[in-house]
């Protein structure tokens, strides 16, 4: 018991003290995570609702490859886009190996199909008489949108969760992708990998505790949004 | 006019139909009993779910859903200012005024079904499609509404889905009875009333019981003979004729009964007694099969049994005669 005591003082003493260094991953981590986290939503949720009330071909094809996304192991999508982006790969010359932008257009295919799965689910799981009514008012494509995603909205809120959370606490595609260089692209994640393995356990927790609080503030931030979506 | 042919599967409905007349500027009721295709079938002609309308169309359907926010929000949605504008003159004749600003949550089964209802008239388009417009609307303001509508529909191209016979009476120029995704009738209402093609068709009306003979007129009284039996009814039909007996104005009572100012009195067994809602059909073998609506406690009374012999009356102004 007196080592994990002692771990947990240095991983206050780490906390109080936020050096440079933590603030540092904070800013990227945060950076990164909200950044792909946007985009993803704002690609994925339209795509759920799309799979969930449209009607057009290749939706069944498209239905499947965003249940493989919501599942595919963060790794495999890092060893992908380094091969894409290496110097020999097809997009070779847009430089962005162990760059941010590259970890950015990693977490973005993780946290797509996460934002629309759930999405879809939500909308889809609306009450029959809903979507009845919804098909009978005959509403524009935004019209339709916006009544659906304010009547989904605890669901569509938590697509938005779904996908921060999966982008947040992924370690395999950042480290592959953005290759964990102190100062550049280390993120929190990736620097409780490294902290771990140099058995700095408490640093290593810190982060895990600094990780632990944005999950929650994103989490009840969203929640309260969700809970004000209206109708409008 | 539209003639519309249509073959529809969905689960464990099928409507197959061939020429149904759809006349514009009048109102075609689809009558029959619930699970009969009426609804089906208005879905299809509305284009719901990712079809194509057959018809231009304003669709309101049985179960109105309210989306979160305000009535008035709800009121508005898929209208434009103009329409908007109507819908919320209709919504203030249906008695909304105050409801608009509520929550839609806050609203009754019979607010929701009013306003769709505003929403729907108010919109401009071709055809108006109704599916059981007045079913979630108690009572009290159902003759109001009923009223109203009939007066918005009027000159209006529209189908109204019923198994109200009030309805379909106060609403529709025409109508086409439907029965187990068959049609099995259309006409104009007045005269489908008045010549149901099948003894089918009559009972789904409500008519009950339709004795076919011939028809011997005495002045405007028609004495119908079918077989041994005779039946008197009103109406002047010399020749092939149809008695239609409405099934609740047949008076069933014990067989040394003294005659009654009906002129038509027959004696029978009864040969089956069947629960329907609140009241007993009770059919009753008087050369044919007689069928009366009567109450769980006279039939206590009467101790009507299968097999037990009665008599049978009904006025003759109650009877109405057709020519077949």
């Amino acid at each position: 018991m007196e080592f994990i005591g002692d771990v947990l003082r240095d991983a206050i003493d780490t906390l109080i003290d936020f050096g440079p260094q933590l603030t540092g991953v904070l800013g990227l981590t945060l950076e990164v995570s909200l950044l792909a986290t946007v985009i993803g939503v704002v690609m994925g949720v339209p795509l759920g609702v799309a799979l969930a009330l449209g009607r057009f071909r290749g939706r069944g094809l498209l239905r499947t490859l965003v249940h493989v996304g919501m599942g595919i192991p963060p790794v495999l999508v890092g060893l992908l886009l380094l091969l894409v982006f290496w110097d020999a790969g097809p997009l070779g010359g847009l430089n962005l190996v162990f760059t941010p932008a590259a970890m950015v257009v990693a977490q973005v295919l993780l946290a797509t199909p996460i934002a629309a799965g759930v999405t879809a689910g939500a909308v889809g799981g609306l009450p029959p008489a809903a979507l009845e009514q919804l098909d009978a008012l005959r509403l524009s494509r935004i019209g339709k949108g916006r009544v659906v995603l304010a009547e989904a909205r605890s669901g569509v809120a938590a697509s938005v969760v779904a996908a921060f959370g999966r982008v947040i606490a992924e370690v395999g595609a950042v480290l592959i992708i953005g290759g964990n260089i102190l100062g550049e692209t280390q993120v929190l994640t990736t620097l409780i990998v490294q902290e771990s393995r140099q058995a700095q356990f408490g640093a290593a927790v810190a982060a895990g505790i600094v990780l632990l609080l944005i999950s929650l503030i994103v989490n009840l931030a969203l929640g309260r949004l969700g809970q004000r979506a209206e109708l409008s | 006019m539209t003639v519309v042919d249509v073959r529809i599967s969905a689960g464990a409905m099928s409507v197959e139909i061939q020429g149904l007349d759809l006349e514009s500027e009048l109102v075609t009721v689809f009558y029959g009993p619930n699970g009969a295709g009426k609804t089906t079938l208005l879905r299809w002609l509305a284009g719901v779910g990712g079809r194509r309308p057959v018809m231009d169309c304003a669709y309101q359907p049985q179960n109105p859903y309210l989306f979160r926010g305000s009535a008035g929000r709800n009121l508005g949605l898929g209208l434009d200012d103009e329409e908007a504008g109507r819908a919320g003159s209709l919504a203030r004749s249906l008695g909304l005024t105050n409801s608009l600003a509520e929550d839609s949550s806050a609203l009754s089964g019979g607010e929701r079904h009013r306003l769709a209802l505003a929403r729907t008239l108010a919109k401009r388009a071709t055809w108006v499609l109704l599916d059981e417009p007045l079913a979630g609307i108690d009572r009290v303001d159902r003759d109001k509404v009923l009223a109203l509508l009939a007066q918005e529909l009027k000159g209006r191209s529209a189908i109204v889905v019923t198994h109200d016979l009030d309805e379909a009476v106060a609403l529709g120029d025409r109508v086409a009875v439907i029965d187990s995704g068959r049609l099995l009738q259309q006409g104009p209402l007045a005269e489908v009333l008045r010549r149901p093609a099948t003894v089918e068709v009559a009972k789904i009306l409500g008519l009950g019981n339709v004795v076919e003979g011939v028809g011997h007129e005495f002045g405007g009284f028609t004495t119908v003979t079918a077989g041994t039996v005779e039946v008197i009814g009103s109406g002047s039909v010399d020749g092939p004729a149809r008695a239609i007996i409405p099934a609740d104005s047949v008076v069933i009572g014990h067989v040394d009964q003294p005659e009654s100012s009906a002129r038509n009195r027959w004696v029978g067994r009864v040969t089956d007694i069947r629960r329907s809602s609140t009241v007993l059909e009770v059919t009753v073998d008087v050369g044919f099969p007689l069928v009366s609506m009567v109450t769980p406690g006279a039939a206590d009374y009467l101790e009507l049994e299968v097999g037990t012999e009665v008599t049978a009356s009904v006025k003759a102004t109650a009877v109405v005669v057709v020519p077949a």
